[in-house]
Order: structure tokens, then C-alpha cells, then sequence
């Protein structure tokens, strides 16, 4: 196809904003990390093997990832398993498969709060059941509660993977005299072996950057990176220092990255069975491993409910586990003392949303039908600031936009463009995906039958990938509402936001108000996404046919 | 209208790899205003890739290709004024069935009153007068490929340009498809290019067919030249069925080329075009309906039945000659006709004029 003149503006721009705040903030870092006084030198990443504290942080880090994604990718199994591979009454599969959503688009410290509430110092569990006090601060609290964040994230990939099984092999299992018991060790399990390691891949990176979680439960006895990078600069304003450690932290990131994209990518065993008449009925497991599976399932459900009530009563009380009087005074004060923030906020997101869903559409527009030099490259930097921890990111922004020839700390500008270049991977992906079902002799005909490229795009594409459109400008508002770890570097007296206000209330101990801003903040993205959705059916009602 | 098109040594190279690979090898043709002309060949030799190029999809490697006089090599899809018509229909499955006819008109911004006239005319060219308002998915797939045409034919383009647009239908559907294309392209007098891999569709719909083998044509002439005077072994194989024999020739040409073959000399037909050597070893070819069984006699060339399949209005014979090479025979089936069953022998009867010599 001819060059467009459109084309090459089209990209220009797109190169120039991902140089700008994928790449050069990424150069930035390394360069502080790597070069002291304008030479090479590695001596920032010996010191911190040398001193003992950073030093446990690297394990710690590791290990609470690693124990966060065995238990999630075996949770995220077990409800996948019972809401796709179980016969089980429609509404139950509704809430087996509505509950794990809820901790996916809350705000970061919610099951933090709670955990803290229901099971730290004067937490009624115990006291419900008898048990003696324990301290949930340290690895146990921590991993609980990035366990309960996380497994969501399992849980949606190895659902996709299990229904796409083909029922016939197990049956093909079965009436070659398998067990049922053994069908699912010897043909299930490791059919659903890519989708595992995938999952516990994702589970690892995101444990791994996990900023908030720790900030509240892991205390000082167990440190981890993300929090050391984060005190280290707040706290002794040593940006080297944090540089370095958020460092260590992208080195296992992009291992898990690059896995992921290339060796999982390769690996997918879904696709094999292809076509296959109509689909056989799921077949039972037999009643001691289902019953099993739905008592965990029920369990952990119960208890994320548990959690939810907690945040809400929570706000709704004078002082918990002192005074259980109702009160309505901690929204007085989210709503006149948190105004500014929740304004701010709100302000935000509403920018982000419509820059990142033209930046995701055009990017993975272009990613996947255009044809230039650099094409790898530009699809590789558009998802790099997603795949890094969000302390990297929020590091180098810092670093790159503190001082040096543009400076834009303190501005609008700063967050709204750290949430659309690291939230936009989800809008770029679906947009991708949904091009990929789309044939391209759809926009060759329209070529033909001359129409403009640009008019091809608006009149053909566009209308057919807006549901992936939209479905990633709902994950960019509800990230833009609800992230921290990225942008708590980022904020200033002019700009605050709604999760950094509720970091402030949880460091003061004052959880009830903590606790309304949670409530708050989920009730505007609930309402939010809603209203996405709303607007989409209303614009495009063919397609709710 | 209509316009001739002229290919001038057409040229396709992808790399992949590393490795170059020349899908359209230095095509050279011309095709005349008004002429429906098949690309024929199996998948991979080419043909697609030079209807791509032709449309303005793909980029020729070298070569030109002219519309009449004007060069269009550089110029970009849109503005060609080609139609073209998709394997997989390609309509945009969000819009009726009017908006797709429409879609081209409203592109080159033609006036509503226009545009409403010229949609309906073409929907009934097609046959589909009272389908506007549907959806692409409502209609079956014979539905769905005459409105892909309809669409095209609206525009009034100087070349339609088609892509095994019938191999998604069933077999009835596309014989009564490809006499509706045919009528259509002669009542409008298109000048059409048309690819398949099916030698019925272009034997029975072409005014020539361009027979493609490897990124290179192999023959362009007309489908009775084809199939009788295949000028090479691939063109002889690919279009109906042969036999190919190994005969040595005998002597000079004349009116007809002696040639040498299971001890017996035959006088047969050759390119006039071709040199033939004295002694030089020739490939026989002849189709299999061109053969009848008789009983054994030593005058003829003669072979033992190895298979025979009854296909309803034939039967079909595998005979293998006494040096094991297998030759198929096409007998007509009538009713109390002489059959032979397996393991029997026979002779093969065959008329030399029947039979095309071509230089090995």
C-alpha cells in the first residue's frame, strides 16, 4: 500500500510522545544509576548489597512475590476451575465470578484498611473467635492482603484458558479408561499449564511493584523495594539511592515481561484442538474434590465481603473498636477537608480517559496494521512503562522531569501523562486483539471502492474495535481514580489525589476516615464505569444485539 | 468506460527471513477492453498477489501497469477507479446493506437523489431488489457475494477485479453465480481479471485464461486452445486431466509429427512453434476422454485393467501398459455398452490427431 502523508505525521507524534515520556525518563534513570560525576560506575548497587537493610528488602521482595503468586495462581485456579469446569446454579457462578472483581478495581489500600481493622491491634476476629492477639504487621499481613489484591488477576486468565478447553478431550480421556480424577491430573492441568505460568508470571510482577499494600501492613521489620525506593527519596532525598533500588526492582520486571511476550506467547496449547462439532456437557469431578473447591471458593468470597463491610461500617462509626456509634461526621470531613482532592482527582481522570484512549487506539492501530521501520520497537516502548513497577516510573519521572530541559513537576501535565503512557497497555492490547478478529480485506475494499485511508479508519475500523475502545477507557479511568504507586512521587500542593489522601488518613491512624475515602472513591468508579458503559450502548446500540 | 490493461514486465518479490521469494516472476500481458480474462493456477503460484498488484494493494518489486494509457504503477488504490470483489465477500458488517452499496458513491460524493438511484439499479442488476435494510449477517453467502458485486458495480469502474469470488459457495450456487457474472460483465462490457483455482470457472467463463505456474504464465489463449493444444506439460496436467506418454520422434513434421511409441508409429498433431529433432524424445499428451477400450489385438497398444470406477455418466479405467506406466480411460456410459472388469486385457484405441507432441 502507498505511504500516506497522514501516516507519517501520524507517527511522528506518536514517536515524539513516547520519546518523551516512555524513553527518556527510562534513559534518565539508568544514567543516574550507572554514571556518578559523569563516569561509569557501579557503586550505587554494591552499596546496597553491602548495607544489610536494603539487602533484606531485595529478598524480601522477592520471596513476598513469590509467595503471593503460588497462593494466587492456586486460588485463581480454584475459583476458575469452579465457575467454568462445575455445574453449579447461575446466580452462584455470577458471584463466584463478581466477588474476585471487586478487589480488581478498588482502590489499592482497601484490603488494607480492612485487614488492618479486622485482624491489627484491637481487630474484632480474633476477639470474635477467641484467639489470641497476633501481629498482622510483617510478611503474614502483607502477603494476606497482596494475595486477596492479586488472585483476581489468575483468576481471569485461567477462566479464558479452562473454557476454552474442549470438553471432547476429556471425554476422549475418560473413554480411554482415565479416572476422573486422573483425566484432570493428565489432561486438564496441563492443558491449562501455559495459562498457569502466565498467570503466576503476572501475579509475580505485580506483587513484585506492589507499593501500597506494604506501606501499610509491612512495617519496618520487613522492608521491601518499592517502600525502600520510596523512603530513601521521600525521607533522606536521595534519588540516587532510590534510582538504584528501583533498578534492582526493573531487573526481574523485564525478565517477567519478556517471559511472559515470548515464551508463554509461543506455548499456547488453546488453539490446537480447533474445530469440534457441538460441545460436549462438562463433566463432574466427582463430590470430594468439587465440595472442596466450593467450600475454598465460598470461603474466600465470604471473606472478601467481610473486608468490603468492614471498609463500609468503618466509615460509618465513631472510633473503631472503641465507640461502635454511628456517625455520619468522617464523610463530613471527606467531602469538606478531601473536596480539593476529589475534584483533582475526578479533573484527572476525566483528561486522561480521552487522551489515552486516542493515544491506545492510534497505537495499537498502527502496531498492528501499518507497515514501517521501527514497528517492534514502537509496540515495545508503548507497553514499557506498563510492564515496569510503578515506582520505577514514578522515579524517573522524577528524575526526568525535575530538572534538566523540561521541568513539569508540580503540574497537571505530569500525572496525566505518567497515568496514560503506563494505563494505556490495556486500551493498546484490546485494540490489538479486536484487530486481529477483524479481516483486512474489510479496509481493503473500502480502499477500493475509494475511500481515504483516514476515512477507511473512521468509517470502518474505528466502528468496529469500539468496544475494545472503550473497554480500555474504562481500565484508564478506574487506574487514573485509583493508582498510587506511580504518581505519589508526582503530587504537589496544586495537584492531590483521592489515594495519597487516604495514604495521609492511614499513616495519622485515622482509619474511619481512611475508610470514607475508600468508600467514596469506589462509589465514583462504580458509578464512572457505569456511565462509560451507558454511553457506549447509547452511541453505538447495534451492538448490545 | 471500460479500459484495457497492460502489465509490463510484473514483478513481486517478498522477503521473508531473509530469503527472497518471487511470487509474480516477470509478467508481461495485455488485455483487451471489454475481455474477461481468468488467472488460473494452483494456490501459491501467483495469481492473487498479481490481482493485488493490479488493484493497487501490493506494490510491484519492478514493472509497470498500465490502464489504457495512463501508468497507474504509482498511484494509490483509492484513486484507480478499480472494483474490486473478495474471496470472503468483505462487507462491513455494521452497516445495511445500502450503506454498503452506497459506501463507494458517498465516497466520491455524489448527490443523495444520485446516489438512492444508482444503489437501487445496481441491487436490481444483481437480482436483490428489496434487501436494502438488512444486515450483511442476515443474508446467505450467495446473498452476501452479489451484493459485494452490486457494491462494486455501482461505482461504474473501468476494471472489475475478482478474487475466487465463488469458491465460499456451494457448487450449484456457483454455476448459477459465475453465468450471472458472465452476463452482468457482458452486459456492462467490463473489462474483467478473475482468479480461481477451479479450471471449470475459467473455462466456462473466460474470453482467455492466463495459466500461472510458479510466479510465471505459463499460457495465455483462449479455453479452446488451452485444452487442446496445451504448450506445456503443466498446462496439460492442470487444465482437465492427461495422459502423458514418452515417444521418440520418428521423423521430419510435415502435416503431422511421426512419432514412435509402444512399437507402434503415430501421426500426431505438434507446435508449429516448437523445433522437433529426428531421434529427440517427445511428450505424448492425450486426454483420457479421447480413448476407447476394445478386445485384445496385437495392432494395438494393449494393457491389463487395474481398476474400473463407475462416476454415473462414465467409467472411468486405470490400464496399465506392459511396462507398468498407467493410463486413465474416459468411456462415455450407455446403456449395454461393452465393460471390462479388472485383471482383464484390452486394447486402447486412440486417434493420432488426438494426440499433441510436445518437445521434451
Amino acid at each position: 500500500m502507498r505511504r500516506d502523508p497522514a501516516l507519517t505525521s501520524a507517527l511522528a507524534a506518536l514517536w515524539l510522545s513516547l520519546g518523551l515520556f516512555v524513553l527518556y525518563p527510562f534513559v534518565r534513570l539508568l544514567q543516574v544509576t550507572f554514571f556518578a560525576d559523569g563516569y561509569f560506575s557501579v557503586a550505587s548497587l554494591t552499596r546496597i548489597f553491602t548495607n544489610w537493610y536494603d539487602r533484606a528488602s531485595v529478598f524480601n521482595s522477592l520471596y513476598l512475590a513469590l509467595a503471593v503468586s503460588l497462593a494466587g495462581v492456586l486460588l485463581g485456579f480454584i475459583f476458575a476451575f469452579s465457575v467454568t469446569r462445575m455445574n453449579l446454579p447461575r446466580p452462584i457462578k455470577w458471584l463466584l465470578s463478581a466477588i474476585p472483581i471487586l478487589p480488581l478495581i478498588s482502590p489499592p489500600f482497601t484490603s488494607s484498611i480492612a485487614i488492618t481493622l479486622a485482624l491489627g491491634p484491637n481487630g474484632m476476629f480474633f476477639r470474635w473467635f477467641g484467639l489470641p492477639q497476633f501481629n498482622i504487621y510483617g510478611f503474614w499481613g502483607t502477603w494476606l492482603s497482596e494475595t486477596l489484591t492479586v488472585f483476581p488477576v489468575a483468576f481471569l486468565t485461567l477462566s479464558a484458558v479452562l473454557s476454552a478447553i474442549d470438553p471432547n478431550l476429556e471425554d476422549a480421556s475418560l473413554s480411554l479408561g482415565r479416572s476422573r480424577l486422573g483425566t484432570f491430573a493428565s489432561v486438564t492441568v496441563p492443558l491449562t499449564t501455559p495459562g498457569l505460568a502466565n498467570a503466576f508470571l503476572l501475579l509475580f510482577a505485580s506483587s513484585l511493584a506492589d507499593f501500597a499494600t506494604p506501606l501499610v501492613l509491612a512495617g519496618h521489620a520487613f522492608p521491601v523495594l518499592p517502600t525502600q525506593a520510596y523512603l530513601q527519596i521521600t525521607g533522606l532525598h536521595d534519588l540516587r539511592g532510590g534510582a538504584s533500588l528501583s533498578f534492582i526492582l526493573l531487573v526481574p520486571a523485564l525478565i517477567v515481561y519478556f517471559l511472559q511476550r515470548y515464551w508463554i506467547g509461543e506455548k499456547s496449547y488453546v488453539t490446537i484442538t480447533g474445530k469440534s462439532g457441538p460441545r460436549a456437557g462438562i463433566r463432574s469431578l466427582g463430590w470430594a474434590p468439587e465440595t472442596f473447591f466450593l467450600t475454598v471458593c465460598c470461603l474466600v468470597s465470604a471473606f472478601i465481603l467481610f473486608l468490603y463491610s468492614i471498609i463500609f461500617l468503618g466509615s460509618l462509626v465513631k472510633v473503631w473498636g472503641v465507640n461502635y456509634s454511628l456517625t455520619l461526621e468522617h464523610y463530613n470531613y471527606v467531602f469538606d477537608r478531601g473536596m480539593k482532592a476529589i475534584q483533582d482527582t475526578l479533573m484527572i481522570a476525566c483528561v486522561v480517559t480521552p487522551i489515552g484512549a486516542i493515544l491506545g487506539t492510534a497505537l495499537g492501530y498502527l502496531t498492528s496494521r501499518a507497515r514501517f521501520p521501527g514497528r517492534r520497537f514502537m509496540e515495545f516502548a508503548s507497553l514499557l512503562n506498563y510492564a515496569l513497577p510503578g515506582t520505577v516510573v514514578g522515579i524517573s519521572y522524577v528524575i526526568a522531569f525535575n530538572t534538566g530541559p523540561i521541568v513539569l513537576t508540580g503540574t497537571m501535565a505530569i500525572l496525566v501523562s505518567a497515568y496514560v503512557f503506563r494505563y494505556d497497555a490495556t486500551g493498546i492490547r484490546s485494540t490489538v486483539a479486536s484487530l486481529q478478529q477483524i479481516n483486512p480485506s474489510l479496509e481493503e475494499a473500502s480502499l477500493s471502492l475509494g475511500e481515504s485511508a483516514f476515512g477507511t479508519f473512521r468509517k470502518i475500523t474505528l466502528p468496529l474495535i469500539i468496544p475494545a475502545v472503550t473497554a480500555g477507557m474504562k481500565f484508564l479511568f478506574i487506574r487514573a481514580m485509583t493508582a498510587i504507586s506511580a504518581t505519589i512521587f508526582l503530587v504537589s500542593v496544586h495537584w492531590t489525589l483521592l489515594t495519597t489522601r487516604i495514604l495521609e488518613c492511614m499513616t495519622e491512624l485515622q482509619f474511619a476516615q481512611a475508610s470514607a475515602f475508600s468508600v467514596v472513591l469506589i462509589l465514583i468508579v462504580f458509578a464512572a464505569s457505569g456511565f462509560i458503559s451507558l454511553a457506549f450502548r447509547l452511541a453505538y446500540p447495534r451492538y448490545s444485539r | 468506460m471500460s479500459v484495457g490493461i497492460s502489465l509490463e514486465h510484473l514483478t513481486k518479490i517478498f522477503v521473508k527471513d531473509n530469503n527472497e521469494f518471487r511470487a509474480v516472476n516477470d509478467v508481461s500481458i495485455t488485455v483487451n477492453k471489454g475481455e474477461l480474462v481468468t488467472f488460473l493456477g494452483p494456490s501459491g503460484c501467483g495469481k492473487t498477489t498479481m490481482l493485488r498488484m493490479i488493484a493497487g494493494f501490493e506494490t510491484p518489486s519492478a514493472g509497470r501497469i498500465l490502464f489504457e494509457d495512463r501508468d497507474v504503477t504509482e498511484i494509490m488504490v483509492n484513486k484507480r477507479d478499480i472494483g474490486f470483489v473478495f474471496q470472503n465477500y468483505a462487507l462491513f458488517p455494521h452497516m445495511t446493506i445500502f450503506d454498503n452499496v452506497a459506501y463507494g458513491l458517498r465516497a466520491r460524493k455524489q448527490d443523495r437523489s444520485v446516489i438512492n438511484k444508482k444503489v437501487a439499479q445496481s441491487l436490481e442488476l444483481v437480482g436483490l431488489p428489496n434487501i436494502a435494510d438488512r444486515y450483511p449477517n442476515q443474508l446467505s453467502g450467495g446473498e452476501q457475494q452479489r451484493v459485494a458485486l452490486s457494491r462494486v458495480l455501482a461505482l461504474e469502474p473501468q476494471v472489475l477485479l475478482m478474487d475466487e469470488p465463488l469458491s465460499n459457495l456451494d457448487a450449484k450456487l456457483r454455476i448459477q453465480m459465475r453465468i450471472e457474472i458472465r452476463r452482468i460483465q457482458k452486459h456492462l462490457g467490463l473489462t474483467c481479471l478473475y482468479v480461481t483455482h477451479d479450471q471449470k470457472e475459467a473455462l466456462t467463463l473466460a474470453d482467455r485464461i492466463v495459466v500461472m505456474h510458479k510466479g510465471r504464465v505459463e499460457q495465455v489463449d483462449t479455453p479452446f486452445e488451452l485444452y487442446a493444444n496445451p504448450t506445456t506439460l503443466f498446462v496439460a496436467d492442470f487444465i482437465g486431466q492427461a495422459n502423458v506418454l514418452r515417444g521418440v520422434v520418428a521423423d521430419a513434421p510435415v502435416t503431422h509429427l511421426p512419432v514412435f511409441c509402444y512399437g507402434h508409429t503415430y501421426p500426431v498433431r505438434f507446435l508449429p512453434d516448437r523445433t522437433y529433432i529426428k531421434g529427440g524424445d517427445v511428450s505424448l499428451v492425450v486426454r483420457p476422454e479421447s480413448l476407447r477400450l476394445g478386445s485384445i489385438t496385437e495392432e494395438l497398444l494393449f494393457g491389463t485393467v487395474q481398476l474400473r470406477t463407475f462416476v454415473g455418466d462414465r467409467l472411468e479405467y486405470e490400464v496399465s501398459l506392459p511396462d507398468g506406466n498407467v493410463i486413465h480411460v474416459e468411456e462415455p456410459y450407455m446403456v449395454g455398452m461393452p465393460m471390462y472388469s479388472e485383471g482383464e486385457r484390452v486394447s486402447v484405441i486412440v486417434s493420432p490427431a488426438d494426440i499433441v507432441a510436445l518437445p521434451a
